[in-house]
């Protein structure tokens, strides 16, 4: 497996601090779209946002792991900077960040292209709609849970491609 | 050197994984002993943060919408039982009171618990202590620790970047795709090669052979104190009944 160079931890801790502060400000756009628009809207325009730490970072370092340390790392930063989460977003940011890791290592961490960055923001939104049911009864019929998820996993491709593409766009590739 | 250690009463450490606890406790106990453990937290939590007003303000503002959108999504999911209130032609029922309170109370126990150890640490020395005494490897304290240094650094590049835009013709405030790139883009790209060159700066001072000086540490009354209030609280369900 390849090693973390100090370059690679650096680079980790500014994308954990920019993943960190988009889960914070995060909060604001899902307690707003949630009055606006109900449950639907709420997940399918905020959730990716929860979710693009690990697309970013992956996108980014492009080493094994590096998926589920940018998820795990932000939602750390995300607890040190105050959110009504608490501490219940480094669970989310342990679940979410193991799912989106498998999105790289199913292609055994030799892609680490746009489709992969799609998958990884796909693959958070199980364990995050899972979360949400156990740890705050957000349960609700089986046809609804299946839409949010749906709207969870689509808001999570999306922002999965518009991190890798932004990144892209800043190496200049 | 490490004089803080010695002059801090309550260790970072504690209060970590006190809150941590406190978490998990609330989403494992129901009823009476959660709302003890919400109260006692969020009264622990509120007093110990009044020297951060900030911290109480955005607290407060996110209980706020918090709870009205739990209001909202119970009317969905949990509007079953005796009706309580009626307004209009809605009947709201004694599930959605429950679920209001349930969630709350939740939220009040992480909220309170979150603040108490956000009032009185500081996340440079937390990091400190949770590599000292939870081990934690270098992977996940070297870019946590880099992180929060370059937050500053970050405010000033953000301040020319508005500066240039600003005398560019650009809005002061954001408001298209466009103009959030014009900001995002040359800020995430000099963070990003200020921690290349910081990266190769701390490997040619020997980051790779690092290790970390542990130093020993006593717990003291009040950790011991805060250990004990956290052991209550996880057997309230057996002590209540």
């Amino acid at each position: 497996m390849q090693k973390y160079r100090a370059v690679d931890l650096a680079l980790l801790g500014v994308a954990s601090i920019i993943s960190g502060l988009i889960f914070t400000a995060t909060w604001f756009v899902y307690e707003v779209s949630l009055a606006i628009g109900g449950i639907y809207l709420s997940r399918l325009i905020s959730y990716g946002l929860w979710f693009i730490g690990a697309p970013l970072t992956a996108s980014l370092i492009r080493k094994p792991l590096s998926g589920f340390l940018g998820e795990f790392l932000g939602a750390l930063v995300e607890t040190l900077i105050p959110t009504i989460g608490g501490f219940t977003n480094l669970i989310y940011g342990f679940a979410q960040g193991l799912a989106s890791e498998a999105a790289y290592a199913i292609f055994k961490y030799k892609k680490y292209g746009a489709l992969q960055a799609a998958l990884a923001g796909i693959f958070a939104a199980p364990p995050c709609v899972a979360l949400d049911a156990i740890l705050f009864r957000e349960i609700y019929p089986y046809p609804v849970m299946l839409i949010l998820l749906i709207a969870a996993a689509t808001s999570g491709a999306i922002y999965g491609l518009v991190s890798y593409y932004a990144i892209k766009s800043i190496k200049g590739e | 050197m490490y004089q803080w250690v010695r002059d801090w009463r309550l260790r970072p450490t504690t209060l970590f994984i006190y809150a941590l606890s406190i978490t998990i406790l609330a989403f494992t106990h129901t009823g009476v002993s959660l709302y003890l453990i919400a109260l006692l937290n969020a009264i622990l939590g509120f007093t110990f943060s009044v020297e951060k007003p900030y911290l109480l303000k955005l607290f407060s503002i996110f209980i706020l919408l918090t709870v009205w959108s739990v209001f909202f999504s119970s009317l969905i999911s949990a509007n079953y039982g005796e009706i309580v209130l009626t307004i209009g032609s809605l009947g709201i029922r004694s599930g959605v009171i429950n679920a209001v309170i349930n969630v709350t109370a939740r939220l009040a126990a992480i909220m309170g618990s979150t603040l108490l150890f956000l009032s009185l640490t500081d996340p440079y020395i937390v990091i400190k202590c949770l590599e000292n005494d939870l081990k934690l490897p270098k992977t996940i304290v070297f870019p946590l620790a880099y992180g929060l240094r370059i937050l500053p650094l970050m405010k000033r590049d953000l301040d020319e970047i508005n500066l240039c835009r600003i005398q560019r013709g650009y809005g002061r405030y954001p408001l298209s795709p466009q103009s959030l790139s014009s900001i995002l883009k040359p800020l995430i790209a000099i963070s990003l090669e200020r921690a290349v060159w910081t990266g190769i700066s701390i490997e040619l001072r020997g980051f790779r052979y690092r290790k970390p000086w542990r130093f020993q540490f006593k717990l003291k009354f009040l950790d011991y104190t805060l250990y004990s209030l956290l052991v209550i609280q996880a057997l309230l369900p057996f002590i209540i009944h």
